[in-house]
């Protein structure tokens, strides 16, 4: 299974495809924020979002947007609040801010957030 | 929908042609446009208006009420072959008919008040879309604000095609096109600056930062003041920030600190733009700010000091103490933005007009730096900022359907203010500008009011010398622009920069209250209080 701190070592990206966003890693998901929408309900009857998990990597559906790139500009980027499918999701130091940049090619680039990035827990 | 807007000004633009030549030369359109000061000395030496009654000047519509023309003297002849009118003598809001309808351009017909409907419609879309229909809303709603613009456009094209409704239809266009301009390049230019505050916060350091907010917001603006320090206040407080944080930042930079200066919030620019003089706000409502600005910071200071307790000891980060700043160039292109708003030849007799034209050399100069402030900005900081043009874009399409709808509104206002002008007074205009700027928008809603208010002395809003003669009387024009300023922070839509605030602050993680969550537990147990207050002590 894919971690989310192998695939930051690795540098490894993700992809997106209109509204489908791929992440190179297997996580739990606290919160995810696109555009103006912060998502923290991820359960089945959300119609605004969808996280299919596959053995080394999720696919996140932003079912409310017909394509990412239309959404999020090139200057914004898609911030998630994730933590470690092993780790205690209840120990808030576990838990990593990330910040997807989409860039050409469906290129998803994940960083970390940097200080600059506002992103409040 | 660029195509649309571009119709829309060149339709305003041929508009405004006609009206220049048919009254036999004379100015019968607008307060910008220039008549050269030969056609001015025709006027004025004959001791009789150049142009016929049908002109802008008849505020009163179809309704005769005989001619009373208002005099002005050569020197406001030349003025106005300066910059604004051509005539040597202008009649007021009551002249529009008698004598002077019959010289070949019938009276203007008063719009009827169903023309109100669109106005109306678009107003609670923009209150109840984001929370009842959101899907629907965030896909359509520059083109359901578009429709209904053209509705009401489309009828004074068609059915009240007079120089009176015209220029009332061009004068929105002319505002709305101001309006976007300053509020667009405030917002871009303020896009690329970031600053980072490394400090602890404190509720001492809070109040430091709302009260520095609230005087910049009279400098670059309400938006532009809420763009800059949105980001560093939201920094500052990232290991406890609150929901209350975030609300008495819209209360006070993104509102009530900017009642100031026209610059400060949108409704005072748009009279600014009307022909309130630039320093009027701050030599009239300093006295009423300082107090306001007092009170609420110190409700914040109770608020931010229990809230502090709660989080004792758990900021365990290291800071510095600095404070890091980045896109200098767009602080420069601020400066050109500030300059640029006095370049009016209404406010200066040398700047040229380029009527007709719907829009001057100012307007031209902000959008130039609406592109270069963008273009030219630091990255970083655009990064930083998380720049996006969605919040102006959804300004920018809300607004087009809001001045063109509010068009007979005004009109009709006006008109009612003149046949009811006794029952005005500052209680009702405090609380009816208040009341309807919570939730309305409060730039629209000013104009409405201050047009009744104009209205009261036989004077026409559509007129900057007639305004600036209400000016001089010292009356109601306070009770307006506060009310407008203050209200506007009673909810998110009260204000451009609410909706803005409350979007970054959500795109930063925070859960911002609902429309009626901010309502109900922040700004009627805070603000309305305070309201009934600076009522009861400079309006009763």
């Amino acid at each position: 299974m894919a971690t989310i701190k192998e695939a930051l070592e690795q540098g490894k990206s993700g992809m997106y495809f209109d509204n489908r966003l791929m992440l190179p890693f297997v996580c739990d998901f606290i919160k995810v924020i696109a555009d103006k929408y912060m998502i923290t309900d991820f359960s089945p009857h959300q119609e605004g979002i969808s996280i299919v998990e596959h053995k080394d990597f999720t696919d996140v559906y932003f079912n409310d947007f017909k394509r990412l790139r239309e959404v999020i500009s090139k200057y914004e980027h898609v911030k998630l609040l994730v933590v470690e499918k092993e780790d205690d999701i209840f120990d808030t130091s576990k838990h990593a801010k990330l910040a997807v940049y989409l860039e050409d090619r469906h290129r998803a680039k994940i960083e970390t957030t940097d200080q600059d990035i506002l992103f409040v827990e | 929908m660029k195509i649309v807007v571009a119709i829309l000004i060149a339709a305003a633009t041929t508009l405004a042609a006609p009206q220049t030549t048919t009254t036999d030369g004379a100015d019968a359109s607008s307060d910008h446009v220039i008549q050269n000061a030969e056609l001015a000395q025709q006027g004025g030496g004959g001791g009789r208006g150049l142009r016929d009654g049908s002109g802008p000047h008849g505020a009163g519509g179809g309704k005769g009420r005989g001619a009373e023309a208002t005099k002005h003297d050569a020197s406001d002849s030349a003025a106005h072959a300066n910059g604004e009118h051509a005539n040597g003598e202008h009649a007021n809001g009551e002249h529009a008919n008698g004598e002077h309808a019959e010289a070949g351009h019938g009276a203007g017909e008063a719009p009827s008040p169903f023309l109100v409907i669109p106005f109306v419609v678009l107003l609670l879309m923009i209150a109840t879309g984001p929370l009842f229909y959101h899907k629907f809303w965030d896909r359509h709603y520059p083109k359901v604000a578009i429709a209904l613009g053209l509705i009401t456009a489309g009828y004074y094209l068609v059915a009240l095609r007079d120089d009176y409704n015209m220029h009332a239809l061009m004068h929105s266009v002319k505002e709305y096109l101001s309006f976007i301009a300053l509020l667009g390049s405030l917002f871009v230019a303020s896009g690329g600056i970031m600053i980072k505050v490394d400090k602890k916060s404190t509720p001492l350091l809070n109040i430091a930062f709302l009260a520095i907010g609230s005087v910049i917001a009279n400098v670059i603006g309400t938006t532009g003041a809420s763009m800059l320090l949105i980001r560093p206040f939201i920094k500052i407080n990232k290991g406890r920030i609150k929901p209350f944080h975030i609300v008495f930042f819209i209360f006070l930079v993104s509102n009530i600190g900017g009642a100031l200066t026209p610059i400060g919030d949108p409704p005072l620019f748009l009279g600014f733009l009307r022909g309130v003089p630039f320093f009027w706000t701050l030599f009239h409502i300093w006295y009423i700010w300082i107090p306001t600005i007092l009170v609420v910071l110190a409700i914040f200071y109770v608020f931010d000091s229990q809230d502090l307790k709660k989080h004792e000891g758990d900021d365990a980060e290291q800071h510095t103490g600095k404070i890091e700043f980045k896109g200098l160039k767009n602080v420069a292109f601020l400066a050109i933005i500030l300059i640029s708003v006095f370049l009016d030849p209404n406010v200066l007799n040398w700047v040229p007009s380029l009527a007709p034209l719907p829009f001057g050399i100012r307007e031209l100069i902000m959008f130039a730096v609406m592109y270069f402030s963008y273009t030219m900005a630091n990255e970083d900081a655009l990064r930083a900022n998380e720049f996006d043009f969605e919040p102006i874009k959804e300004v920018a399409f809300l607004f087009i359907g809001i001045f063109l709808t509010m068009t007979p509104a005004l009109q009709l206002i006006g008109q009612m203010a003149k046949e009811n002008s006794d029952q005005l007074n500052d209680t009702l205009l405090y609380w009816a500008t208040g009341s309807l700027s919570a939730f309305l928008d409060n730039a629209p809603t000013y104009l409405n009011f201050l047009s009744a208010a104009v209205g009261r002395f036989n004077l026409d809003i559509n007129l900057v010398s007639d305004v600036r003669e209400f000016v001089t009387k010292d009356m109601f024009l306070q009770a307006i622009s506060v009310a407008a300023v203050y209200f506007g922070a009673m909810t998110y839509i009260g204000n451009g920069p609410n909706f803005m605030v409350k979007s970054i602050s959500e795109r930063s993680g925070i859960r911002m209250p609902s429309f009626f969550g901010y309502m109900m537990k922040y700004s009627i147990p805070i603000l309305l209080p305070i309201f009934i207050v600076v009522w009861f002590v400079f309006f009763k």
